[in-house]
């Protein structure tokens, strides 16, 4: 007999939490915690020489570049490796919810950017950070530039063709940013979904009034939505059924 | 368990016709062989069943339901192993278990009586990715078990391993069959059907030739024989000869007189043999 024990918890928020629990553990056995805990320790000791003027203004663009570039590269990397595993294949024969293994990625990832952007903040920076609007702009951040590598994960077939195919839209997403330098009151440069969400990173370290904050939650919280739907359609044709 | 009705399969990118119009029956508590060659239609059909490929015509019924009206539900009652291991390489056995196992509702709580059961146990705190494709394999077979499903499936459960590795997995095959399991099992390996399976069926080109026991299938279809190895004019050679009518056989006969013997042979007819004559093809992987 192969012993067993029906487990009477909700089954949907169990699965979703074990799922989570193996992306953590797949993540940080992949070394991606590493790499974070690296880069985390060099940011600190180039903001320690830095001070608070010079800071207000690197800090928001590095801990953007934080959720938004390693998320990008990170989901791709996982997403291919499992592929490679036949972890694809796996979760299809389980009771898994495609929606589940897509939260479980965008959740996971989010984790790993806000406590690596907290961590720096925290310690680095001295003067008053709107802790509330930073939380707020890295999740929509992660979660809207984890989704974006998820589509182009999908269509890749390896981790290298991804590595490839990732570049222009890493521009294409990343190079509307460097306008607000020239820009700054541009209004139409917040409908730029990357744009946006730097707005709200900004935010947290300079003046961003609330009825802009909520209007750029509001606008990125819907972009993911209508993403997350697009993906998981995407990926059940893509990834799963071919 | 499963009934399969006029099943037909076109797949939508290339446009090739896969499945064409096959049915059977599997009951409860037996080990089905899905015989045929790489590109018969085997795994298709596998799929279809199990839900990794939509848009079929006619019926898949499974456990009482059309395949289109499950959800995902389905996996809580059927456990798959496919022809490569499914598995996190950089975690190790137990940490695969206990992972994978949290996503169903019977999730198993004893993991060391399964990795006993495929000889792993000493292996449990071992990274997968040092593992052999025999250790793989067997540790995906529990993987694809532990959830205790009634209906299992298992494309080439034996495919690339050594005898050792071959013979464990045959034997919780027949263990999961002696506690009512129903197994749906494709491989091209002739003697692993004849050695598990109660029914087989043979598919070509997506149509299916024959369905019966191994045994009335080698009966009614097969020829048992004398195979001969002698020298000839100074060439050793081999010749079989059909088993029935041996006596009259003028040729046979010829040789056993005029040249020198060196072993005799008979042989029943096997599976592979019956394939061959239904089909015209070999049974290469």
């Amino acid at each position: 007999m192969i012993p067993t024990k029906p487990n009477a918890s909700d089954a949907y928020g169990q699965r979703l939490l074990s799922a989570l629990k193996a992306d953590i553990l797949f993540q940080f056995k992949q070394g991606f915690y590493f790499v974070y805990l690296i880069l985390s320790l060099f940011y600190l000791i180039v903001f320690y020489q830095l001070d608070n003027l010079w800071l207000s203004y690197i800090m928001p663009i590095v801990l953007f570049m934080d959720p938004s570039v390693l998320g990008l590269f990170f989901i791709g990397g996982i997403l291919l490796l499992e592929k490679e595993q036949g972890i694809l294949s796996l979760m299809y024969v389980t009771p898994l919810r495609i929606w589940e293994y897509i939260l479980s990625k965008v959740i996971s990832l989010c984790f790993i950017s806000l406590m690596a952007v907290l961590l720096i903040s925290i310690i680095a920076y001295k003067d008053n950070v709107n802790y509330i609007y930073l939380v707020v702009g890295v999740i929509l951040t992660s979660v809207f530039f984890t989704l974006c590598g998820f589509l182009v994960a999908t269509r890749s077939k390896s981790v290298n063709d991804f590595f490839v195919k990732i570049i222009p839209w890493m521009m294409l997403l990343i190079l509307p940013c460097f306008l607000l330098v020239f820009y700054p009151n541009l209004v139409v440069l917040g409908l730029i979904p990357s744009v946006a969400s730097l707005k709200l990173v900004w935010g947290a370290y300079h003046p961003l009034s609330f009825l802009e904050f909520i209007i750029l939650v509001l606008y990125m919280t819907s972009l993911n939505v209508i993403l997350l739907k697009y993906t998981y359609r995407i990926f059940q044709n893509k990834m799963v059924l071919e | 368990m499963i009934h399969i009705d006029n099943l037909n399969y076109v797949y939508p990118k290339s446009g090739k016709h896969a499945i064409k119009g096959i049915d059977f029956n599997i009951e409860k508590g037996e080990i089905f062989g899905f015989l045929g060659p790489s590109g018969a239609g085997k795994t298709t059909t596998q799929r279809l069943i199990i839900g990794l490929l939509t848009g079929y015509d006619g019926q898949i019924e499974i456990l009482g339901k059309e395949r289109r009206l499950w959800q995902k539900d389905i996996f809580e009652k059927i456990g798959v192993a496919f022809d490569f291991p499914n598995l996190y390489l950089k975690l190790t056995a137990l940490e695969n278990l206990k992972l994978i196992g949290s996503y169903y509702k019977n999730c198993p709580k004893d993991f060391d009586s399964l990795l006993d059961m495929v000889g792993l146990l000493s292996d449990k705190h071992q990274r997968v990715e040092h593992f052999s494709k025999g250790m793989k394999m067997r540790l995906n077979f529990i993987r694809s078990i532990m959830h205790d499903p009634d209906v299992m499936f298992f494309d080439e459960p034996t495919s690339g391993l050594d005898p050792v590795n071959a013979r464990i997995i045959k034997e919780q095959i027949l263990y999961m069959k002696s506690k009512g399991k129903t197994i749906f099992l494709t491989t091209h390996n002739m003697t692993v059907a004849e050695q598990l399976c109660d029914h087989v069926a043979f598919i070509n080109d997506g149509v299916l030739s024959a369905i019966d026991t191994p045994s009335n299938l080698m009966v009614e279809h097969g020829t048992a024989y004398v195979k001969l190895r002698y020298i000839h004019n100074q060439q050793e050679m081999e010749t079989a000869f059909p088993l029935s009518g041996i006596g009259d056989n003028k040729a046979f006969k010829e040789i056993l007189e005029q040249d020198r013997i060196i072993t005799i042979h008979s042989g029943e007819a096997t599976l592979e043999d019956v394939f061959i004559k239904f089909t015209g093809r070999k049974l290469i992987g």
